[in-house]
């Protein structure tokens, strides 16, 4: 990928843009992607620890964007727990007083982008918050890595790293015209990453209900 | 990442390794502007904060003006009149000055923790929040929510709500100055939290009612050697000490056959070498080869099962950590078990002994298992309430450095807000209240600026491109904040309402009760 980028930049050699240079381009090309299309997703585990109502993601990895899951396991209530996702308001609409409640983990709701709260928090250590989230790609270290996004995305890493070159060259009209193509691959990526939803969505007609049903004749 | 580095990366973007067309000076400023720009917008670095019971201020001005000049938070506690020109303790002042005859008015009050010994006033409720407070999220007194209302809704509920002792069950930003933020109904009991001042260094101890723990994760240290008492102190480290041993002895073997104390010449020379260094057969021989100068008992030829004095004229440097096997009686006496103190200190019940281990290793061999805390305090832990490390306004968002605060939600005000950062970073610096993935955006921010100043590089197009892409930034940055919502799918709902429970009617605290 970083030939067919100095390629694209008539720069086979790296004269102009080192291979360093490349290489950062192609991490911040693979992260702009799984911003945009949530493909990367890990599992991470936390312990469940006797009165910690707070928990921080940095304590979970680097590399999150967000959790969209938490699972409480081992813990009285049931094996595998599926956490609900609320806001902060919705909790407090239930409990004024949450942050005093004991028991098994059911409600988490994110506090800010790098904390979340549980409910009930746990009276005793044991258990773990099984925490699925969507994450950055890991940055490639070797000539030979390849990276974690899917095959069809190659080629919008490529064309970032093109747009960087000439964004550095400040060659305003190729750039436009790499981003727009590095674009329609990211907008399609998008597409491929909503898949799963779209297939099991259950798609029908809603009746025409208006309320009172019609009186017969 | 470093602000630093961040500005090399821009630098190379920008084709300008020399700063020939913009400054590293100005690059940075631009820098800092877009980061607190992106958390501003995005709003989505939220800190919990425990504030002090009443509110506690750094400086209580007389005149607005006094603002601008202080450091830290501020309240205005002065009455204003007189077209501006005067300052009141309390209102009969201004009428007064105003030549009509003088009502009765309320107490003045210069901090707001001297309401604790008044008994009404008609100053607002107020507490205020560090400078690099944003915005609020929630608010609770007691681990309980409070309720945002407007001012507006308080003049409809009551006339005094201003001077209404109750609990707390409302928060408003009220009348007062920006940052700050009032609580009613009005509970003043003084529940302070404890601030370490800077200049008095770490926190060497902390006890109060409760049961914690201190986590303390320092490297893990072990002790160099231990001592027994006070004048094995004096006889590993200071100049002239004494040993006084009955039996000498070149070779561990030897020990066996020795009476205790027993004195192994090659260890004591070596005592701070990992290798042996010299063995000596007579004590005096010990001075000639470096180690503490002894003198020849010639009444004593062979030295052996004899009582000799071993005099150091060199200190006998035992540099390290030591650790103190003994438990010293108030007679000054010294055991080695807890028993034995409480025996010496005529106590009637005993603790059950243990095996006393010199060292840490010892505790694989059956001794009672010890560690040397060492460094600050890093946390703290009790399994019925959680300890969070908070920001404090001095720090920039990184939970590094040394406790300077210790608050508690019990009793007190707690708040969720959104911060900024509060200083400038400078190149050396990591920023800490966005990821590192997003600084990219940032970079993007001030590649904006760069291609939208006026003059050489001026560029619109790639500053609107590079606009376009920081505030996607600061949308994807936004979104993480969200999500609770992020992924729902609402819909419109059919319009008919459907059966619902009155609401249960609510009573004001001051309603009686029988219980």
């Amino acid at each position: 990928m970083r030939a067919r980028v100095l390629a694209g930049l008539n720069d086979a050699s790296g004269i102009l843009f080192p291979a360093a240079t490349v290489h950062r381009s192609l991490d911040d090309a693979a992260e702009v992607l799984a911003e945009q299309a949530p493909v990367i997703k890990r599992t991470a585990l936390i312990a469940l620890e006797a009165g910690t109502i707070y928990y921080s993601l940095r304590r979970v990895s680097d590399d999150v964007i967000r959790p969209y899951r938490i699972v409480s396991r081992g813990t009285s209530t049931a094996p595998d727990w599926p956490m609900e996702r609320l806001s902060l308001i919705e909790l407090d609409q239930r409990d004024e007083t949450w942050v005093l409640a004991q028991g098994d983990p059911i409600w988490w709701a994110p506090v800010s982008w790098d904390s979340f709260a549980i409910c009930p928090h746990p009276a005793q250590s044991g258990g773990v918050l099984a925490i699925d989230y969507l994450a950055w790609p890991q940055s490639m270290q070797e000539d030979d890595d390849e990276p974690e996004l899917p095959e069809g995305d190659h080629e919008a890493l490529v064309l970032y790293g093109v747009y960087e070159g000439q964004a550095q060259r400040w060659a305003v009209q190729p750039m436009l015209e790499v981003w727009s193509l590095f674009k329609r691959h990211a907008d399609a990526a998008t597409g491929r990453s909503g898949q799963g939803r779209v297939q099991s969505r259950l798609t029908q007609r809603s009746l025409a209900d208006t309320g009172d049903p019609i009186p017969p004749p | 990442m470093t602000v630093g580095e961040e500005l090399d990366r821009i630098q190379d973007r920008l084709n300008d390794r020399t700063a020939a067309i913009w400054s590293r000076e100005e690059l940075a400023q631009w820098w800092n502007d877009s980061y607190r720009d992106l958390c501003t917008v995005a709003a989505v670095v939220v800190r919990l904060r425990c504030l002090d019971l009443p509110g506690r201020h750094s400086h209580a001005l007389t005149f607005d003006w006094e603002a601008t000049e202080s450091t830290g938070t501020v309240w205005a506690p002065m009455l204003q009149g007189a077209a501006g020109s005067r300052r009141f303790t309390s209102s009969w002042e201004s009428e007064h000055l105003e030549r009509v005859t003088p009502s009765q008015g309320f107490a003045g009050l210069t901090y707001e923790w001297e309401r604790a010994h008044l008994e009404s006033t008609d100053r607002r409720y107020e507490f205020a929040l560090p400078k690099n407070h944003e915005r609020l999220k929630r608010v609770a007194w007691n681990n309980r929510k409070l309720f945002p209302v407007s001012v507006r809704e308080l003049d409809a509920s009551s006339t005094s709500w201003q001077r209404r002792i109750g609990l707390p069950r409302w928060w408003t930003t009220g009348t007062g100055r920006v940052r700050s933020l009032e609580v009613y109904q009005i509970e003043a009991t003084y529940q302070q939290g404890y601030a370490q001042n800077s200049l008095l260094g770490l926190p060497r101890a902390l006890q109060g009612a409760r049961s914690y723990g201190i986590l303390c994760d320092g490297p893990q240290a072990t002790n160099l050697y231990a001592y027994t008492g006070r004048g094995d102190v004096q006889a590993v480290v200071r100049e002239g000490a004494v040993f006084a041993p009955i039996t000498c002895y070149t070779q561990s073997w030897e020990s066996a056959y020795g009476r205790a104390p027993r004195y192994n010449f090659t260890i004591n020379l070596t005592m701070n070498e990992p290798r042996l260094r010299h063995t000596v057969v007579f004590p005096w021989e010990m001075g000639a080869v470096g180690g503490p100068v002894v003198p020849d008992d010639g009444d004593q030829a062979d030295q052996e099962d004899s009582f000799i004095a071993i005099r150091s004229n060199a200190p006998v440097a035992l540099n390290g950590l030591a650790r103190l096997l003994t438990h010293e009686s108030a007679s000054l006496r010294a055991g080695t078990q807890v028993w034995e103190q409480e025996f010496l200190n005529g106590a009637s019940s005993f603790s059950t002994g243990a095996v006393v281990g010199a060292f840490t290793w010892e505790n694989r061999y059956g001794a009672a298992a010890f560690s040397i805390p060492l460094g600050t305090v890093r946390g703290a832990e009790s399994p019925d309430r959680q300890y969070l490390p908070v920001e404090s306004d001095a720090t920039l968002g990184v939970f590094q450095g040394r406790v300077s605060d210790w608050r508690s939600s019990d009793e007190a005000i707690s708040v969720h807000e959104v911060v900024l950062p509060d200083q400038q970073l400078v190149e050396a610096d990591t920023p800490a209240h966005l990821p590192r993935q997003l600084l990219k955006y940032v970079r993007y921010a001030v590649l904006a600026r760069c291609f939208g100043r006026d003059g050489e590089g001026h560029n619109t197009i790639l500053a609107d491109h590079y606009n376009r892409r920081a505030s996607q930034g600061a949308l994807l940055f936004k979104n993480l904040g969200l999500a609770a919502t992020s992924d729902r799918r609402y819909q419109r709902n059919s319009g008919i309402l459907e059966r619902q429970q009155m609401p249960r009617v609510r009573l004001p605290s001051t309603f009686e009760r029988v219980w």
